[in-house]
């Protein structure tokens, strides 16, 4: 136990420095793209004064390395800064869409991997027949599908023509909220959410089903699957408690791999549904040169990135005893 | 059914594996074990002797219904306690599983889960039959240390034991609910040779302070000498010979066992080099007319080359030889090395050896080898 808080706590650090290069690299990248952020928003007839003097409220107009220095102690404090565009502390422009892209990542991802696990496990069980080679056919349809017309196709069926699911947003226009946590704690998300995680979920769906698939046939051609059976388990029992246990090892690996890439996938989905996450957020602060505000995205999404390799990590040690913490 | 008291009955079994597509020819299946017949009665103890690929693992496997997917049962009955195990319904298979039958898989080191405790899985096989938890976790504690291992290792996971403490857990969950029928298939052949010892001691005492039967499947024929009443030869998923074994290894009757006896060095006996038998099993997908074992036999005549041998029973010996009347003759000229001179024999030329994969690659089988066994390192001349 006493290696594994060790390890805890150098994982940790380790994230701390990540950060801070992280933090480190997207200054540098912000600054080196042309054009200024006063350009793309300051009226075009401003007087040079004007210009100068809002340069300087925002310190733009000091050297470059004092700006990173001010930057990095900024962040420490947990200061974003105040964005170009709104006049407002860039987290808190951030902030909600920030958790609408988490969950709705989250979301995807577990459905992905509750879908790839069931699936790999049933394709690898009925491993020859034509039902194995349909659902491996499925799984790399899904994941050359865009998103954005697989997400439509979504719509039109059980939104537009079934009237299941709302077509986009993230709420019930008119929906009253007694509180901050019933933004995200109610079933009118869990509504809206349902369809645009549906649509990221099932294009990271191949990797998983996939690694379970080939995972779970290496699995049960072991000793201990026909020792299982020879004992008088159930057949449920044996592919449950052996089998499918013993294969999910290398689907949380890959799912480790996967969260970078959701976030990628998210942003696309997003935009079918109106979600009003990080993904547009970042295209126009980026496009408005709202440096507080992209920074803070980028450095959002690398800290989550991070946090859920982690977590898998976690999960691997805590799932396979062979795992020494050091 | 049970036309003899026996606990049991193999009944001329045949186990075909789909055969690789050979290079243009047919598909044709692979007969790992092709019309196996024997009886086991209640605490009786059976070692099954024969090389890799002689489809000792495959017919243990057919009797336990643990065939991999594939593996098809062409025709036989395997009744236990005069109940076909084949056509028995899986609920009634998985009641007798375990609490009758029972096996110690052929490597220790992948017959447990890696990923729960030792004490949960031998409790598993008990909870799998009678309920309570608790009953069943501590029984695990006394079953470790009937096999000499300590109770609290019950909380171990298995890659904290070495290869030997893993063996002693799989016979500690072997005989965790007394069954009548304990299998074990290659025991220690995964185990250096003092572990082996160990183990083979281990089973010994398990098997003298209990009732029930063993059958032990080993291409190890001193392993037989020492554990098992009873011994049943296979050659290309045929039995050859069986018989007590004192009497088997004693005074031979098959050449192939006479052959197999010349392989094997006597650590007591005499100095001398060890004789082999030449050439190669046969493919088992394109098995040779008539014995399997005619065109590597040095005594065979024209008739074995073309016919099945006939059974003869000689005491309380059954043997598959055309020649089974001559064979105090053949015994004779089998312990002189030149009778086993390689030579194209009256049955047709040495068979070459299987295409790769032909037979082998099945569970448990490895490329078929000469009939020096797999732990001489060769054979020499005397």
């Amino acid at each position: 136990m006493r290696g594994f808080w060790r390890y805890l706590a150098r994982r940790l650090a380790q994230a701390v420095v990540t950060l801070f290069l992280l933090a480190s690299l997207i200054f540098l990248l912000f600054r080196l793209v042309p054009g200024d952020p006063v350009s793309m928003y300051v009226d075009v007839g401003m007087t040079q004064e004007a210009r100068a003097m809002v340069l300087h409220q925002f310190g733009l107009d000091r050297p470059l390395g004092e700006q990173y220095l001010l930057y990095l102690s900024n962040l420490l404090r947990g200061n974003f800064g105040v964005s170009f565009q709104y006049g407002k502390p860039a987290l808190q422009v951030v902030g909600e869409r920030f958790w609408a892209t988490v969950l709705l990542m989250a979301a995807s991802l577990l459905i992905a991997f509750v879908l790839g696990v069931a699936g790999g496990a049933f394709l690898a069980w009925q491993r020859g027949t034509w039902l194995e080679a349909l659902g491996t056919v499925v799984a790399l349809v899904l994941r050359s599908a865009p998103v954005f017309w697989s997400g439509m196709i979504l719509l039109s069926i059980f939104a537009f023509k079934l009237k299941w699911f709302p077509l986009g947003g993230i709420r019930a226009t008119g929906l009253e909220l007694h509180s901050q946590w019933e933004k995200f704690l109610s079933w009118d998300f869990l509504h809206h959410l349902f369809l645009p995680a549906l649509t990221a979920g099932l294009y990271s769906l191949a990797s998983p089903l996939l690694v379970m698939r080939t995972s779970m046939l290496d699995v049960i051609r072991e000793d201990f699957i026909e020792l299982a059976r020879a004992k008088g388990l159930k057949e449920y029992q044996v592919v449950f408690r052996h089998a499918v246990r013993n294969s999910l090892l290398p689907v949380i690996t890959v799912m480790a791999v996967m969260v970078g890439f959701a976030i990628g996938g998210v942003v696309l989905v997003e935009t079918v549904f109106r979600w009003p996450g990080l993904g547009r957020e970042i295209v126009m602060a980026v496009r408005a040169r709202d440096y507080p505000v992209a920074q803070t995205c980028f450095i959002l999404i690398g800290a989550t990135v991070m946090l859920f390799n982690l977590l898998a990590d976690l999960l691997y040690g805590y799932l396979d005893p062979r795992v020494v913490w050091d | 059914m049970a036309e003899t008291g026996a606990l049991l009955e193999v009944q001329d079994l045949k186990v075909y594996y789909p055969g690789a597509a050979d290079r243009g020819g047919p598909r044709r299946p692979v007969r790992a074990v092709d019309g196996v017949s024997l009886a086991l009665g209640e605490d009786e103890t059976l070692g099954l002797v024969g090389e890799s690929g002689s489809g000792k693992t495959t017919l243990i496997k057919a009797v336990l219904r643990l065939l991999p997917a594939g593996a098809q049962v062409a025709s036989g009955r395997v009744l236990w306690r005069g109940r076909d195990l084949l056509t028995l319904p899986r609920r009634e298979l998985r009641r007798l599983r375990w609490r009758e039958l029972a096996l110690i898989s052929q490597s220790a080191m992948n017959s447990l889960d890696p990923v729960y405790r030792v004490g949960a899985q031998i409790a598993e096989a008990i909870l799998a039959h009678e309920p309570g938890r608790h009953r069943a976790q501590k029984r695990a504690g006394e079953l470790l240390s009937r096999v000499g291992l300590q109770p609290s290792r019950a909380r171990d996971y298995p890659h904290q034991l070495s290869g030997g403490m893993k063996q002693r857990v799989a016979i500690a969950m072997a005989i965790a609910l007394d069954p009548a029928l304990i299998v074990a298939d290659e025991p220690t052949t995964a185990l250096d040779v003092i572990v082996q010892a160990q183990i083979l001691d281990e089973i010994l005492r398990l098997l003298s302070s209990r009732r029930g039967s063993l059958i032990l499947v080993t291409h190890d024929i001193s392993v037989v000498a020492q554990t098992c009443r009873r011994v049943a030869v296979m050659y290309a998923g045929r039995i050859v010979e069986q018989g007590e074994t004192a009497e088997v290894f004693e005074r031979p009757a098959h050449p192939y066992t006479m052959g197999l006896k010349n392989a094997f060095p006597s650590i007591s006996g005499e100095r001398r080099g060890l004789v082999y038998v030449p050439g190669f099993p046969p493919d088992p997908a394109d098995p040779p007319p008539g014995c399997r074992f005619a065109p590597r036999c040095p005594f065979s005549q024209p008739a074995c080359g073309r016919d099945d041998p006939p059974t003869a029973v000689l005491g309380g010996r059954q043997v598959a030889c055309h020649l089974a009347d001559d064979a105090d003759r053949l015994r004779r000229k089998a312990s002189e090395p030149s009778t086993w001179r390689l030579r194209a024999p009256a049955g047709g030329p040495v068979a070459p050896p299987p295409p790769e994969g032909a037979g082998a690659r099945r569970p448990g089988a490895q490329v078929p080898r000469a009939a020096g066994l797999d732990r001489t390192g060769g054979g020499m001349w005397g």
